[in-house]
C-alpha cells in the first residue's frame, strides 16, 4: 500500500474512533473520571500516524472532514453536527502535531462535542474561542480571517476605524522608537497561592450571582423590550445550574425569584414556573436532595415553592417514585397544596401507591383546609393494601361523620381484627351521625360470627356503641343487659353479654345508661354478682366527675 | 479582487464595502442572494440531464432573474461570488440554513471547476443571458471562458470573473497596522454596540469581539510595553469616547491580568468585559452624559442603573457558560464601590476589582464634559486615597506597579 493511502487510513481510522470516544464522552458527560480511557484508542492511532509524518492536517467542511482530498469522516450537515459547529464559527483546517497528548485530545473533544440536539448552544462559546482558550501546544487550527464587522458597521465603518488607525498610529510612533522595543514579559505579581485565593470563583457562584443580578434589573423595572430574555437566561442558570448539582446557586436563585418584588415579579415568576414543573426538571430538583452538599435538604422544597397550580399532576407523578422520607414530605404538601389539579393522582397513590408514600400524603393532610377532601382524601386510602396505611386513613376519616359513614362499613368486617376495631373506634367519634353510624356497629354485631371473636374486640365494639350516644345504640345495650340472648351455655353466655353491655353503657355515660346501670344493681332483677358490681363500678364512674377519677380513660 | 483579498487584518479597514447598515435591507439581500443561488444550483443539475431549451429550466430562470432584478433595483448591482469557502452577494457573505449547505457547496464547486470566481451585471439581462448561463452550467461547457462566457456565444450584460480563487489571508500582518487595526477595531465595536443598543438595531455578532480580544492578548503577549502604551489613546471628540474608553480599559486589563499571571482564558475574560462594562451607557439620555454641572435625582437615576443596563445588555444574550456569566457580573460589579456609603459590602469577583481600577485610571486620565483630564500620576493619587474606597487597596498598590510604563 502506498504511504499516502496507508497515513489516509491511519487517520480515517484515528477520526472514526475520535467520533465513538465524542459519543460515549457525551453520553457520560457527567463521569469526567472515565473519559481519559475513551481516548486511549485514539490516541494509539494519532501517534502512529504521527510517527510516520509531523503533522497531519484535517480540512473542515460543512459536513465532512477532509485529509489530503479524502473524507476521513463525514456526517449530515445538521445545525448540532461537529463538521457543521466548527466550520460554521469559521474554523477551516485542524493540524495535530507529533506530542499530542490524551490531555490535550480531550481538551479538544470538549471543544468538538457536538451541541446537545434541539437547545440553543449556549453552555459554551464559539469553537474558535474555545480552541485558542484551550491552548493547545499540538493541535493547531486556522480560522476565517478578520472581524468581519463591516458587515454590520454600516457605512460609517471604514471611515470610522481608519481615522482611529491613523491615530493610533500617530501615537504609537510619536513615542519613541525606544518605545517600540520591549524587553522581555515583566515580572509577576502574584504567585500561584495568591491567584488561587483571589481568582477562585466556581461556575456555582457565578451563576448565583448573575441570577441575582437579573433579579435585580427585574426588580428595578429595567429589563425593558429584554424582559423575555432575562427570563430565559435566569431560567437557563436554574437549569444548567440544577444539571451541575450547584444546588447553594440554585436555592438562592430561586428564593431570590420568590421574594421578587415590582411590577413584573408575577409574570417572571409564572414564565419561569412553568418550565419548572416539566417532569425531567423536577425528576432533577427530588434527585439533587439525596446529595451531601450543603443546602441540597432546601432545593426541592424552594423549588415546589414556585410551581404554579397545574403543577398538580406533574408533583404526584413525582411523589409516585419517591422513596425517601425528606422528599415524599414537601412532595406531598405541594400535591395536596394544589388539589385542584392533582386530587385524581393524589387519591390514586393513595388508593395503591407505595405504602411509605401513601403515609406521608396522610401525615400531610392538614395541608387541606376544607375537612370534607381531606377526609374523602383519608378514605381513599382505606382501600390500601397495606394495613398500616388503613389503619392511618381510618384515624382520619371521621373529621367528617358523613364520610365516615359511608366508607368506614366495609371496614368493620375486614378480615383482619385490628382494623375492625380501629374502624369501630373510628365510627364511634361520628356523634353528628349516631344513628346511621349506630346502626353499622349493630349489624356489624349482630354477625353470626362476632360472637366468637377475641373478648378485646367485644369491648371494643360495645365501647364504640356507647360512645355513639345513639338512641339505637342505647336500646341495644340496654337489651342486652336486660334480656342477654339465650344459647347452649346459657349462663355463661348470658353474662359475658351483660358485662359487654355494661361496659357500653359505661362508654355512653348519660342520665339514661346511669338509670339502667342502677336499676342493673337492684338485687330483685336476679342478674349474677359480676353484673351488678359491674353495673355498680359504672354507675360510680359515670357519677364521679371526670377530673376525680384520676388515671385517665379507662 | 475578490473580498477575500480585500479581507486581510492589515487591509480589512481599506475596503470601502457598499453595504447597508439597515438590517431590513441586509436580510432581504440575503434571501436574494440564497434565491439566486438555488435557482443557479437548480440549473446546473438539470443541465446535466436537459437540453439548454427545455421547460424545465423555466422555474428557476424566472427565480434567478426575480433576484437580479431585485438586487439591481436596490444595489445596482448583481454580484454573486465564490471565495475558498463562501459565496457572497452584493459584498455580503450569504448565510445557509443546514439544508440548504450542500446545495451551496455543490454550486461554489461546479463554479470553482469552470474557473468563475463571480458573476455580475449592473444592467437587466435579457433571457438570452439567463438561458447562456445555462449552457455555462452545463456539462457540455467550453473549455475557456472569458468575461463574457463563450466567446462564440458571448452574454450580453453578464459579466464572469475568472481566475483561480483566492486563498485566505495571511493573518501575519504588519505590526504596527495589526496594533493599531485591533485597537481601532475594539473601540469601533464599543461605539457601534452603544448606538445599536440605543435603537435596539443589529449588534454585531459577539464573536467578532472574542476575535479581537483574542488578538488584544496575543498582542500583549509578543510586545507588553507597546501594547500597554495604546492605553494612551484619548478620543479626538466627544462621542468616541466610549468606544476608546473600552478599548483602553480592555488593554489596561489584559496587562493587568497577565502581570499577575492569570491564564490566557481568564485574561481573556477581563478583555471581554472591559469591551461591554460600560455598554449599559446605553440607556443614559445624551443629554444627561453632556450634562457640565451637578447632576439633579433624576439623572442620578440614570447614571446609577447603568452598570444594571451594562449587565443587561450581556445577560439578554442568553448565554449561560462561565465566560458570558463573568462578563456580565464584571461589567457590572467593576461600578460598585467595595466599601458602601451604607449597607455591606458587595460580593465581587476579581474581574469586577480588575476592572473598577483600570476603568477609574483611564476615566480620570480623559478629558471629560465636566472636569479636565488628570495626569496618570494625578490619578493614581485619587485612586489611592480620596477614591480608595471604591477599590480592592491590594489590587491598587499591584496596579501602580503595572502602570508605572504609563506615569
Amino acid at each position: 500500500m502506498p504511504e499516502t493511502s496507508q497515513d489516509s487510513a491511519l487517520v480515517r481510522d484515528a477520526f472514526a474512533g475520535l467520533a465513538r470516544a465524542l459519543k460515549r464522552v457525551s453520553i457520560y458527560r457527567h463521569a469526567p473520571g472515565q473519559h481519559a480511557s475513551f481516548v486511549e484508542p485514539v490516541l494509539a492511532t494519532f501517534r502512529e500516524v504521527l510517527s510516520r509524518r509531523p503533522a497531519v492536517t484535517i480540512s473542515v467542511e460543512q459536513g465532512s472532514l477532509t485529509f489530503e482530498g479524502q473524507p476521513v469522516y463525514t456526517e449530515p450537515p445538521r445545525e448540532w453536527g461537529l463538521c457543521f459547529r466548527l466550520h460554521r464559527d469559521g474554523i477551516r483546517t485542524i493540524t495535530f502535531k507529533s506530542g499530542l497528548s490524551a490531555e490535550e485530545l480531550l481538551d479538544f473533544m470538549d471543544v468538538a462535542l457536538p451541541d446537545s440536539q434541539g437547545g440553543p448552544a449556549t453552555s459554551r462559546e464559539d469553537a474558535v474561542t474555545e480552541l485558542w482558550k484551550a491552548d493547545l501546544a499540538s493541535i493547531e487550527y486556522t480560522a476565517i480571517a478578520g472581524y468581519r464587522i463591516e458587515e454590520h458597521g454600516g457605512p460609517g465603518f471604514s471611515q470610522a476605524v481608519e481615522a482611529l488607525i491613523e491615530r493610533v498610529q500617530e501615537m504609537t510612533q510619536a513615542s519613541g522608537s525606544d518605545a517600540l522595543t520591549d524587553h522581555g514579559a515583566p515580572p509577576l505579581l502574584w504567585d500561584d497561592a495568591l491567584r488561587k485565593k483571589n481568582d477562585s470563583q466556581s461556575w456555582g457562584e457565578l451563576a448565583r450571582r448573575a441570577a441575582l443580578t437579573v433579579l435585580r434589573i427585574v426588580e428595578r423595572d429595567l429589563a425593558g423590550w429584554d424582559l423575555e430574555a432575562l427570563q430565559e437566561t435566569f431560567w437557563r442558570l436554574v437549569d444548567d445550574g440544577a444539571e451541575r448539582g450547584e444546588v447553594l446557586a440554585v436555592v438562592a436563585a430561586l428564593d431570590g425569584a420568590r421574594r421578587l418584588q415590582g411590577q413584573h415579579a408575577a409574570g417572571f415568576r409564572t414564565a419561569l414556573s412553568r418550565k419548572m414543573m416539566d417532569e425531567k426538571r423536577l425528576a432533577r430538583a427530588v434527585e439533587l436532595v439525596g446529595l451531601s452538599d450543603k443546602g441540597a435538604a432546601q432545593i426541592l422544597a424552594s423549588w415546589l415553592q414556585l410551581l404554579p397550580a397545574e403543577a398538580g399532576p406533574n408533583i404526584a407523578s413525582a411523589l409516585a417514585t419517591a422513596t425517601r422520607g425528606d422528599v415524599i414530605a414537601p412532595l406531598a404538601h405541594a400535591a395536596l397544596v394544589r388539589l385542584g389539579t392533582s386530587r385524581a393522582f393524589v387519591e390514586e397513590i393513595l388508593h395503591r401507591g407505595p405504602a411509605a408514600v401513601s403515609l406521608g400524603i396522610l401525615a400531610q393532610l392538614g395541608a387541606v383546609q376544607a375537612v370534607r377532601p381531606r377526609a374523602e382524601l383519608a378514605a381513599a386510602a382505606l382501600g390500601h393494601p397495606e394495613t398500616r396505611v388503613r389503619a392511618e386513613a381510618m384515624r382520619i376519616v371521621p373529621i367528617e361523620p358523613q364520610v365516615a359513614v359511608e366508607r368506614l362499613r366495609p371496614l368493620l368486617e375486614d378480615a383482619d381484627p385490628q382494623l375492625r376495631m380501629t374502624a369501630a373506634d373510628a365510627l364511634s367519634s361520628c356523634i353528628s351521625v349516631a344513628e346511621p353510624a349506630a346502626l353499622l356497629l349493630i349489624r356489624a354485631m349482630s354477625r353470626p360470627d362476632f360472637e366468637q371473636r377475641e373478648r378485646e374486640e367485644l369491648v371494643v365494639f360495645h365501647r364504640a356503641l356507647g360512645r355513639l350516644q345513639s338512641t339505637t345504640g342505647h336500646s341495644y345495650l340496654a337489651e342486652r343487659l336486660a334480656h342477654p340472648k339465650k344459647g347452649f351455655l346459657k349462663k355463661r353466655r348470658n353474662e359475658q353479654e351483660q358485662l359487654l353491655a355494661v361496659q357500653g353503657l359505661a362508654e355512653e355515660a348519660t342520665l339514661r345508661s346511669l338509670r339502667i346501670l342502677e336499676d342493673g344493681m337492684v338485687p330483685g332483677r336476679g342478674h349474677p354478682p359480676s353484673v351488678v358490681n359491674a353495673c355498680r363500678a359504672a354507675a360510680l364512674r359515670i357519677r364521679t366527675p371526670r377530673g376525680a377519677r384520676g388515671g385517665g380513660n379507662q | 479582487m475578490s473580498p477575500r483579498d480585500r479581507r486581510p487584518d492589515g487591509g480589512v479597514l481599506s475596503q470601502v464595502f457598499d453595504v447597508s447598515g439597515a438590517q431590513a435591507t441586509r436580510e432581504r439581500r440575503q434571501q436574494l442572494g440564497r434565491d439566486a443561488v438555488m435557482a443557479l444550483n437548480a440549473i446546473q443539475r438539470n443541465a446535466r440531464n436537459y437540453g439548454e431549451d427545455n421547460k424545465v429550466f423555466g422555474p428557476p430562470i424566472a427565480q434567478l432573474k426575480a433576484a437580479v432584478m431585485e438586487l439591481l433595483g436596490a444595489d445596482g448591482l448583481f454580484e454573486l461570488e465564490i471565495t475558498d469557502d463562501e459565496l457572497w452577494i452584493n459584498r455580503q457573505a450569504i448565510r445557509f440554513d443546514a439544508g440548504s449547505v450542500p446545495l451551496a457547496a455543490n454550486l461554489r464547486n461546479e463554479l470553482r471547476e469552470r474557473g468563475i470566481r463571480a458573476i455580475v451585471t449592473h444592467l437587466p439581462p435579457p433571457d438570452t443571458d439567463l438561458r447562456l448561463l445555462v449552457r455555462l452550467l452545463s456539462p457540455a461547457v467550453p473549455r475557456t471562458l472569458g468575461p463574457r462566457g463563450d466567446p462564440s456565444q458571448p452574454l450580453k450584460t453578464f459579466v464572469l470573473r475568472t481566475g483561480p480563487v483566492a486563498a485566505a489571508p495571511d493573518p501575519a500582518s504588519e505590526r504596527m497596522t495589526r496594533y493599531a487595526t485591533v485597537y481601532a477595531s475594539a473601540a469601533f465595536f464599543v461605539n457601534h454596540t452603544i448606538q445599536q443598543l440605543r435603537v435596539g438595531g443589529e449588534l454585531i455578532p459577539l464573536w467578532a469581539a472574542s476575535r479581537m480580544v483574542q488578538d488584544l492578548v496575543d498582542l500583549q503577549g509578543a510586545a507588553p510595553l507597546r501594547f500597554l502604551r495604546l492605553a494612551r489613546m484619548k478620543p479626538d471628540q466627544p462621542d468616541r469616547y466610549w468606544g476608546i474608553h473600552a478599548a483602553n480599559v480592555a488593554v489596561l486589563a489584559v496587562t493587568f491580568g497577565a502581570r499577575l499571571g492569570l491564564s490566557k482564558r481568564r485574561r481573556h475574560d477581563l478583555g471581554m468585559a472591559a469591551l461591554f462594562h460600560d455598554v449599559g451607557i446605553a440607556a443614559i439620555p445624551a443629554n444627561v452624559l453632556a450634562k457640565q454641572g451637578k447632576l439633579d435625582q433624576k439623572d442620578r437615576g440614570f447614571l446609577d442603573a447603568s452598570p444594571l443596563f451594562a449587565a443587561r445588555a450581556i445577560l439578554r444574550d442568553r448565554e449561560v457558560h462561565g465566560a458570558a456569566l463573568e462578563r456580565a457580573l464584571a461589567a457590572y460589579e467593576c461600578h460598585l464601590d467595595m466599601v458602601p456609603k451604607e449597607g455591606a459590602p458587595p460580593e465581587v469577583g476579581l474581574g469586577g476589582r480588575i476592572l473598577a481600577i483600570c476603568e477609574s485610571f483611564d476615566a480620570l486620565t480623559t478629558d471629560r464634559p465636566f472636569r479636565r483630564a488628570h495626569s496618570p500620576r494625578e490619578a493614581i493619587g485619587i485612586m489611592t486615597t480620596e477614591q480608595l474606597f471604591r477599590f480592592d487597596p491590594a489590587l491598587v498598590d499591584l496596579f501602580v506597579k503595572v502602570a508605572q510604563p504609563l506615569l
